[in-house]
């Protein structure tokens, strides 16, 4: 199932990246050979014709993502709603041992919905960019939007929330893409972190650039699985050992997404010390 | 007795809305396409539409969009059920003239919630 899910989620959205690409070459190639020849004009024409089908293609692709997502969405509907239904106990008392078998099946309903919505999202991204135009947004204020949006899992899971956060931190990009950078990384903070630990959120300008820090006195990453954080569906062995549930897309979104806003991100962790993630992005 | 509307061509779905509906004292009519709901809401004229967006024939959105067109329905409450969740999809239902907008997988508990709250708003 995760092989098949990967190559899917690779399949289409690296395939279309992979088209995108391809695109802009011919592009490339199209304009240097401004040659009037009969024989250039045809080719010209070829080109164009490519070009036209390679578009066509990776809106099919958007296309096809949008109705596996609603192909998948509908009977999982069913699944999680029946399963409320029977939790509620709405047709009468359940015993321990069946809430236990609903519980499980709820709990991978979830981690089914997460994965269909990380992999649709994913695909969105890398097929070039923004969802949205592009506008002026203050990172200080998506910070402390996504610090409002964990703070009651943070205090349910008694995980300290501190934030210094030094705005206003402007910069050109997609508000609800760097929502999504926050949500995933506070999110992994608070996930990985045990009771009594704490996650600090630090922001400032820096030479023309913003600097965001995540940093949690979590679970950590074993050091030699660290070069595979980004990697799609990739989970650390201590994360699947202790059953913290994810998708294993977390991370890789957010590459994605500080990458389509020209920054970096970078992971410091220590085995059962904590994880600190860095994110640089270019200021406006 | 409070009617509401389902429509939703998945019939499991229909009878997931309507079982946590009548529960609640709702009275339910059921159908499974576009058509039948349009004939349904002008007929018995319910408090309330739950529309799926994807349904053969004519779409949750057209039947919104046809019953919000006539006097005699223009004021019936509307939330749309939809599998889709891309923006442009949400902002398609809600310029149709739905009330409220809910993306599936949802919770039952929480539809009906939100079904109690429209038509406890409209009464006031």
């Amino acid at each position: 199932m995760r092989r098949l899910a990967a190559f899917a989620a690779g399949f289409l959205a690296g395939g279309a990246a992979a088209v995108l690409a391809f695109g802009h070459e011919v592009e490339r190639a199209r304009r240097a050979s401004v040659v009037k020849d009969a024989e250039t004009e045809r080719s010209h024409r070829r080109e164009e014709e490519l070009l036209a089908r390679l578009r066509a293609l990776d809106a099919a692709k958007t296309d096809f993502m949008a109705t596996v997502s609603h192909e998948l969405r509908t009977p999982l509907t069913s699944i999680s709603g029946y399963v409320e239904l029977l939790r509620d106990a709405d047709p009468g008392e359940l015993t321990d041992a069946q809430e236990r078998m609903l519980e499980v099946i709820a709990r991978n309903a979830r981690r089914l919905r997460e994965l269909i919505e990380d992999i649709l999202t994913l695909s969105r991204i890398e097929s070039g960019g923004f969802r949205s135009e592009p506008g002026e947004v203050d990172l200080a204020e998506v910070v402390e939007r996504a610090l409002a949006e964990i703070g009651p899992a943070a205090a349910k899971a008694s995980v300290g929330l501190h934030a210094e956060v030094r705005g206003p931190l402007p910069l050109r990009g997609d508000g609800v893409q760097l929502d999504r950078v926050l949500a995933n990384l506070l999110g992994n903070a608070v996930k990985f972190t045990p009771a009594a630990g704490t996650v600090t959120v630090h922001a400032w300008p820096d030479d023309g650039e913003a600097v965001l820090v995540v940093a949690d006195t979590g679970m950590g990453i074993p050091a030699d699985e660290q070069q595979a954080l980004f990697v799609r569906f990739f989970r650390a062995t201590n994360a699947i050992r202790q059953a913290v549930p994810g998708t294993g897309l977390g991370l890789a979104i957010c590459r994605k997404i500080v990458d389509n806003h020209g920054g970096t991100i970078d992971v410091d962790s220590t085995e059962n010390v904590g994880t600190t993630v860095t994110v640089r992005l270019p200021a406006c | 007795m409070t009617v509401v509307l389902v429509a939703d061509d998945d019939a499991d779905i229909r009878d997931l809305v309507a079982f946590k509906l009548e529960q609640a004292g709702f009275e339910v009519i059921g159908v499974e396409d576009g058509r039948t709901a349009l004939e349904q809401a002008r007929g018995r004229q319910p408090a309330l539409a739950v529309l799926d967006v994807s349904m053969p024939g004519l779409s949750g959105i057209d039947v919104c969009r046809m019953l919000r067109a006539d006097p005699a329905t223009s004021g019936m409450l509307i939330i749309m059920l939809t599998a889709r969740v891309q923006e442009q999809d949400v902002e398609g239902g809600f310029s149709a003239g739905a009330d409220d907008y809910v993306t599936k997988p949802f919770s039952p508990r929480e539809l009906v919630s939100r079904i109690q709250a429209l038509l406890s708003r409209a009464r006031a």
